[in-house]
């Protein structure tokens, strides 16, 4: 019966931390996708002066980085610009007996960026695929000068990474040649700077640079990545950007979803350059 | 006038050369200074771009692993949760005892060269000593995508034997999978796929050949125990919310002690096992998410799996356990659990089942503490005190 006692003194007292382990007058976090970092930031900065006493921090480091952290519990919402893999979903599941809360909260159009002094302004996904598994290495063979294709891209963690991956290079490995870098604000410089580079990343960052139009096939049309082509789904690359939960949001998480959700909140998307997501119901419900 | 026109001339070009003659120099060191830049730059591209490489390579290993760091209370002296033994000795009852020490120190490092081939090898350090645990090597033939794994690894019966000891609520699997599969490990050769059928629910066929007996029987490292090899097939259904699935186990018992029939032809006994299981996730408002599980294991197994002869009988074995798990908020989760095992449902008062409640904490993203209370209960006059508080603190790498 001591034994009983004790243990049920013990448990007592780890049952009472859960009333000090509260989200309450804490701050909201945001962690995840680079592509979605400045979305997230603008978001965050016009809640905050509409909702005084909410405290919002967002910071980057990519999808996968993201959704660790929503796994880890070092983050309420994680920004992605792909869906969870498999994996991810059986561990936050091991985790949280929970798959996970999806929120589609804008969309992309994901952009192909070249110098603007290129006279390539159009590719297929094929010859986007041919370029960076490394077959294709002359911009000579796309109907541009006899020059070698400098090649930019981003980091393994990058949820941009896995859509272009996955989209456009059909799983197959990115050639060695690819210059990895830390966000699509440095690939948009790097190939602003370079005559002969071309890069990838989100529409909202492609300034000093030319955006490509894609086509599906050789023999359909190219269409650029513009607000039109993206929402009628005309634009062969664009994708959902999420905003992942652990469970279903409430108090000031879903308060803050509902906002981003509603007409104010995808404004902000359009300022930034993003697209809205078609107007759904509210969050959670 | 003319005079003064040349002169002045001559002294611009004078100066004009004088000046070219300052500058030269200064435009040369300019020039080589851009040069020492560029190759400089060059230089720091060659060593990043090894650098890379380098680092890409280490991307491929993926070292993982876990401490499980214990304290055990319980009334039975020679009884050992851990072992998933108790005693029943008189001697040993109501003393009570309480130890700390490590139960499992697990290294895993895996590696995956290509997205169809990978290996892995785990070690395990505890009191006892370092044993390897598992050692594989799996490839995915890439147009069929089944996945082909040969070497020493977790059996496929169930869900829990699978389900790693860093990731459980309680510290100790079920006694029924502690009973009929010691160790979870053996050697042999598997082959699985999974199909995602309607982007909605998932279907996982998984079938294994192995040596039989596992890595605790005593002739492990260096034999296989019998000739034939026991083969594990098994059928899961993700559909997210409930996940559910099928095994059965077709084996032999090898019996060196049946004096009866010639070394030549050891004898053997059938060593059948059939299991349902099932995972129900739910979420509950403000609490979290929360599950409930159960596996129901039968078979038939030799009546006396040490010294069998041909002449003796087998048992039908019956095993149960239930978990139903909640999360408290984001920290703290609640733990329950039914643990019932029969060895031989022909024989009265050998059952055993034991009730065990707890709480984990959840320190941070690695680590987390659990507190956990259990009382097994023997049925009729085998019932021994040996109830137990563990308090364990599981560390991830």
């Amino acid at each position: 019966m001591k034994r009983i006692t004790a243990f049920i003194v013990a448990a007592s007292l780890m049952v009472a931390g859960i009333a000090v382990s509260g989200s309450a007058g804490r701050a909201i976090t945001i962690k995840g996708s680079d592509t979605m970092v400045i979305l997230g930031q603008r978001w965050a900065e016009v809640y905050m002066k509409e909702h005084p006493g909410i405290v919002i921090q967002v910071t980057g480091g990519g999808s996968g980085t993201g959704i660790a952290a929503l796994i880890n519990g070092t983050t309420d919402i994680c920004q992605a610009s792909r869906p969870m893999k498999p994996a991810e979903k059986t561990k936050m599941k091991e985790r949280y007996f929970t798959q996970g809360t999806e929120i589609p909260v804008a969309k992309d159009g994901m952009t192909v960026y070249v110098s603007e002094s290129n006279p390539v302004s159009q590719l297929t996904i094929e010859q986007l695929r041919k370029i960076y598994v490394g077959e294709i290495t002359s911009w000579k063979d796309l109907g541009g000068p006899d020059a070698d294709i400098n090649l930019y891209g981003r980091e393994n963690n990058s949820g941009t990474y896995v859509f272009f991956k996955d989209n456009v290079l059909e799983g197959e490995d990115f050639a060695p040649a690819v210059a990895t870098l830390p966000g699509t604000a440095s690939v948009v410089n790097a190939v602003s700077k370079d005559p002969n580079g071309i890069g990838y990343g989100g529409a909202a960052y492609a300034k000093g640079v030319k955006q490509c139009a894609v086509a599906v096939a050789a023999d359909s049309v190219a269409y650029p990545p513009t607000k039109e082509m993206v929402e009628n789904g005309k634009y062969p690359l664009a994708r959902d950007l999420y905003w992942y939960l652990r469970t279903k949001p409430e108090g000031d998480i879903k308060k803050l979803v509902d906002w981003v959700l509603s007409p104010s909140g995808q404004a902000v998307v359009t300022e930034t350059g993003y697209f809205p997501v078609a107007s759904k119901a509210t969050a959670g419900k | 006038m003319t005079l003064i026109r040349y002169a002045l001339c001559a002294s611009l070009l004078m100066g004009g050369a004088h000046w070219a003659k300052g500058e030269e120099p200064e435009s040369d060191s300019l020039y080589d200074q851009l040069n020492q830049v560029t190759d400089q730059m060059a230089g720091v591209q060659e060593r990043l771009a090894i650098a890379e490489s380098d680092i890409a390579k280490l991307k491929k290993v993926k070292i993982t692993g876990y401490v499980q760091a214990r304290y055990e209370y319980h009334d039975d002296a020679i009884g050992s949760p851990a072992l998933g033994t108790t005693s029943s000795d008189k001697k040993n009852q109501g003393q009570l005892l309480n130890r700390f020490f490590i139960r499992r120190t697990r290294l895993k490092a895996a590696f995956q060269a290509s997205p169809n081939a990978a290996g892995a090898v785990s070690f395990d350090g505890s009191a006892s000593g370092v044993s390897l645990k598992d050692a594989y090597v799996s490839v995915t033939e890439p147009w069929s995508q089944l996945t082909f794994t040969l070497g020493q690894f977790n059996w496929l019966f169930g869900y829990e034997i699978s389900f790693s000891s860093s990731k459980r609520e309680f510290p100790e699997r079920a006694r029924w999978a502690r009973t009929l599969f010691p160790g979870e490990r053996d050697r042999g050769v598997k082959v699985e796929t999974s199909f995602l059928v309607e982007d909605r629910y998932t279907l996982g066929l998984q079938a294994g050949l192995y040596n039989g007996n596992g890595v605790d029987d005593k002739s492990f490292n260096s034999n296989d125990p019998n000739k034939s090899k026991d083969v594990i097939a098994r059928a899961t259904c993700g559909l997210g919310f409930l996940d559910f699935g099928v095994s059965g186990y077709w084996g032999k018992q090898f019996n060196p002690s049946d004096q009866s029939i010639p070394a030549q032809q050891p004898s053997t006994t059938d060593k059948i096992r059939y299991g349902v299981d099932a995972q129900y996730f739910y979420e509950l408002p403000r609490l979290g998410g929360g599950v409930l599980k159960g596996e129901l294991v039968a078979g038939k197994e030799p009546k006396n799996a040490k010294g069998f002869l041909s002449g003796d009988t087998t048992r039908n074995v019956l095993g149960l356990d239930i978990v139903w798990a909640q999360n408290l908020r984001e920290r703290f989760q609640w733990i329950s659990r039914l643990d019932f095992y029969d060895p031989d449902r022909d024989t009265e008062q050998d059952q055993t089942t034991t009730y065990g409640l707890g709480l984990i904490y959840f320190w941070d993203g690695n680590s987390k503490l659990k507190l956990i209370y259990e009382i097994p209960k023997t049925a009729g006059k085998n019932e021994v005190k040996d109830n137990t508080i563990t308090l364990e603190w599981v560390y991830t790498i």
